[in-house]
């Protein structure tokens, strides 16, 4: 009776066709469909009653086969006759119906099941067959043939006898044909190893079992272990054909499973190409909680040259290289099974015993139960850094040595640099007089202690100041700041001095005469780097200048009374000897001549005592130049006459009135007429020239005389100097004129 | 020379003093020496000079408090009063014309017969 039979399947008679032996007591039947149409999927299987029901046939007389399709039975898309295959054996069912002749009528449900192949070909595919659990598998395998379809296919086939392999040459044919199906052949049982060895797989294989009960809860469940190092939500199909208990093979009604990986960490969306990306590049390794390997990349492999089944299953441990210490361990494993992950480098030895080092970082992986479960190490292979870092050890010792070297060839010519410096140092500081050292920036670089004794300011206190902050030099006159002497020696490059007046104010406020000279200091290409000037409290210089002054004022004074009263006596003399011996009278014109001469050497002396003390009264005001020339003029006309010089004046009318005091103007020109006078040769000619010119006025007294030799003319200003040739030319002159005229002009601002 | 009329000299240096004597007494002026400014101002006191030649560096009194107190005296200042010195500087001159003198003189500067053609200007 056809039982379990759900009431929409059809049942449909069949007509029994031919038979062959597709193996070692094995039999395919062809059933035409006899002109129902029927279609089915590669794995379906159909339900078959046979006609009568004998009482031997002691499970009844239905039973359930695979639907082994050939492509001869489809003409035109229809399906023309379904094969089945099955083992010979002494059941009644099988009997009987290997008896039934081609005719006769089978009554067939189906297609039945869901064991087909999967439309999306994107997903792999491992069939594993036991037995006559091949014939679905086979179906699907034609089908993919004669479609040409692109299904990835392991066909992993057990059997306990070679000779009773069904179909197995077709199917090895058909693996050799198809580049995407590969046969694994397997005598009896698979195991994990052997499953790893030979076939590919990963999360999202779709696996799918079918033969003996055995068989499939067997290997179920190894791939469930196997599997389960994954994370794998399992759900499986299996499809169990036949089953064999009390020696009889008996059809099982087909409970479907189907294995499919699905891993919880490793499948999600963002993990898995992150893993994926991060596997390209480094290795990754899964371990449990005590360090057994559960899992490792391509890379991992690839590195460690290790096989992944020498790896499956091992601790760590094999990789290690002996070059960190317990500790290195101890203290990994603590970081990682407090749950935080570790960092650091490690030092592994390959298979071959080659060293490798590895950037590792090892995070715990947590179940859900929030328990750490596994962990997961990402390394990167820095072997080659590694091997940098040491280059570059070597060479930064190298290095380390060559500049300790060096550093002692610096260090001894430093020493003796220091020594010079030092030499020089104390030459400095062992000057009498104070010296300071500027930069370009005018701060001071160097200070002695002279220097310091002097302005009262320490070493410290000045380094680095520019020196007019801290030291001020003004006149003594007029308080007016006077520093301007090391500016001149830094850009004119020239040696130079103090105003003669100067006074430095010190720390203390009090005031110091000082002297000094400043230099520039060059470097080797010649430019100013600095100023160096060298002074001294030159309150006692002064002092005697100033006694050496007073007292030729002084005397000066004192001669003018007898020299006067010698004057007028020889005058008197003079006039009274109108009736001398003519030699007498000659004898006291000379000696009257004489006095007048005395007289005006000392009144000369006088007047540069005076301007040298700056005790000449200045009186400005407004002063016509013209009417002082006309003035001298005035006075010196009869020199001229008597010495019949020509004149020649060009008087600019339009010449301003100068702000000065007239009677030293007076002086200057009157000194400088009367030496155009003096030293000019008879019937020579003076000439006299005012203009405005540029900011100024020039006045320009020339002659025709006997000049001045180039040589004297730097000292022509200096006190008591006369030109080499000037007492040749028969004149008198005290030689102080000029010191005078300069005084006068330096004073106004001219030259 | 009116004989009443004669020049009182306050000069201390000896040369100058018998120089003055011999010159203006050959000259016909009468003349009266003394060696201070104290002795001048007693020796106009006692008879009026028609002229006063000063000195100016003088001891016990000098020329400038002699001087000030001749013009400060109404029976003295209308006297002429020469001050005949050897203190050139400006500053002294000015003081000196300041407290009345009628002119100032540098001795060793000036020829004698200046000095002398001054004196008969004052006298007539």
């Amino acid at each position: 009776m056809i039982k379990n039979v759900s009431p929409r399947v059809r049942v449909l008679e069949f007509i029994v066709g031919n038979k062959k032996q597709v193996a070692e007591g094995t039999t395919e039947m062809v059933l035409d469909t006899n002109g129902n149409s029927f279609a089915f999927k590669p794995g379906q299987y159909v339900r078959i009653t046979l006609p009568q029901l004998s009482p031997d046939m002691s499970k009844g007389n239905t039973r359930d086969f695979t639907i082994v399709a050939a492509a001869e039975d489809e003409i035109n898309g229809l399906t023309r006759a379904i094969r089945v295959a099955f083992r010979d054996s002494d059941s009644a069912f099988k009997k009987a119906l290997l008896s039934y002749p081609p005719g006769t009528k089978v009554y067939v449900q189906g297609p039945l099941g869901v064991f087909t192949l999967p439309l999306d070909s994107q997903q792999p595919l491992v069939f594993v067959a036991g037995g006559m659990g091949i014939t679905p598998f086979l179906t699907m395998l034609r089908f993919v043939e004669e479609h040409g379809l692109k299904h990835s296919i392991q066909l992993l086939y057990t059997f306990s006898d070679i000779g009773q392999a069904a179909y197995l040459t077709e199917l090895k044919t058909m693996a050799e044909k198809l580049p995407n199906v590969t046969l694994v052949e397997k005598k009896n049982r698979v195991d994990t190893e052997f499953i790893s060895k030979n076939v590919q797989f990963g999360p999202g294989t779709r696996w799918m079992l079918c033969g003996p009960p055995e068989m499939v809860t067997g290997t179920s469940s190894l791939l469930l272990n196997t599997l389960k190092v994954l994370e794998t939500n399992i759900s499986f199909e299996e499809y169990v054909g036949y089953g064999k208990s009390a020696g009889e093979y008996r059809v099982l009604a087909p409970t479907m499973a189907k294995f499919e990986g699905t891993q919880n960490i490793l499948s999600e969306d963002l993990i898995k190409p992150i893993l994926d990306a991060v596997g390209q590049s480094a290795l990754v390794a899964i371990t449990d909680v005590q360090g057994s390997i559960l899992y490792v990349n391509e890379k991992f492999i690839e590195v460690s040259k290790y096989s992944f089944e020498e790896l499956m299953g091992q601790n760590h441990r094999i990789l290690k290289s002996g070059f960190h210490p317990p500790e290195f361990y101890q203290e990994l494993w603590q970081t990682i099974s407090s749950g935080k992950i570790w960092r650091g480098e490690i030092k592994n030895k390959d298979k071959e015993g080659a060293y490798y080092w590895v950037d590792t970082s090892i995070s715990p992986i947590y179940d859900k139960n929030g328990k750490i479960s596994k962990y997961i190490a990402i390394r990167f292979l820095i072997t080659d850094k590694k091997i940098l870092e040491e280059k570059a050890k070597n060479y930064t010792q190298d290095l380390e040595l060559r500049v300790k070297e060096r550093t002692v060839e610096l260090e001894e010519e430093k020493q003796k640099l220091l020594l010079e410096k030092n030499k020089i140092s104390t030459i400095v500081e062992s000057i009498g007089d104070g010296v300071f050292v500027v930069d370009s920036d005018y701060k001071i670089i160097v200070f002695n202690k002279e220097a310091s004794r002097l302005t009262q300011f320490t070493t410290q206190e000045v380094m680095g100041q520019v020196y007019t902050s801290i030291m001020r030099f003004m006149s003594e006159k007029d308080g007016a700041t006077q520093d301007n002497f090391v500016r001149q020696a830094m850009e004119k490059g020239i040696t130079g001095s103090m105003a003669k007046d100067t006074v430095l104010i010190r720390k203390d406020g009090s005031k110091l005469s000082v002297a000094d000279s400043v230099a520039p200091l060059k470097n080797e290409s010649g430019q100013v780097i600095g100023s160096v000037v060298v002074f001294r409290d030159s309150t006692k210089e002064r002092e005697i200048d100033r006694m050496k002054t007073e007292f030729l004022s002084v005397a000066a004074h004192q001669l003018k009374t007898p020299l006067g009263s010698m004057r007028w006596n020889l005058e008197a003399l003079v006039e009274d000897g109108e009736d001398l011996d003519p030699e007498m009278k000659e004898t006291i014109q000379d000696i009257s001549a004489s006095n007048i001469r005395i007289i005006d050497l000392v009144n000369d002396l006088l007047n540069v005592s005076r301007i040298d003390q700056g005790r000449v009264a200045n009186e400005p005001k407004p002063t016509s130049v013209n009417q002082v020339i006309d003035e001298s003029l005035g006075e010196l006309g009869h020199a001229i006459k008597q010495k019949q010089l020509k004149l020649v004046y060009q008087k600019d009318q339009q010449f301003p009135s100068i702000i000065l005091d007239p009677k030293h103007l007076r002086e200057v020109i009157q000194n400088l007429l009367s030496n155009a006078i003096k030293y000019n040769r008879p019937q020579g000619t003076v000439w006299i020239e005012n203009k405005v010119v540029g900011g100024g006025m020039e006045i320009k007294i020339s002659d025709t005389g006997i000049g001045i030799p180039k040589q004297d003319l730097t000292k022509l200003f200096s006190k008591f100097y006369r030109a080499s040739n000037a007492s040749q030319s028969q004149t008198d002159g005290s030689g102080l004129g000029l010191f005078v005229v300069k005084k006068y002009i330096e004073d106004w601002g001219g030259v | 020379m009116d004989t009443n009329q004669y020049i009182l000299i306050a000069e201390d240096d000896k040369f100058y003093s018998r120089f003055y004597n011999r010159r203006l007494k050959k000259l016909g002026f009468e003349v009266v020496l003394v060696g201070n400014g104290k002795e001048a101002l007693e020796q106009a006191r006692k008879r009026k000079p028609s002229l006063v030649l000063m000195d100016l560096i003088m001891p016990v009194k000098d020329g400038f408090d002699t001087l000030k107190e001749f013009k400060a005296d109404s029976d003295l200042k209308n006297i002429p009063v020469i001050v005949l010195s050897n203190l050139g500087q400006d500053r002294d001159i000015e003081l000196v014309m300041k407290l009345g003198a009628e002119e100032h003189i540098v001795k060793s500067d000036v020829p004698m017969l200046e000095v002398v053609k001054k004196i008969k200007t004052y006298l007539k």
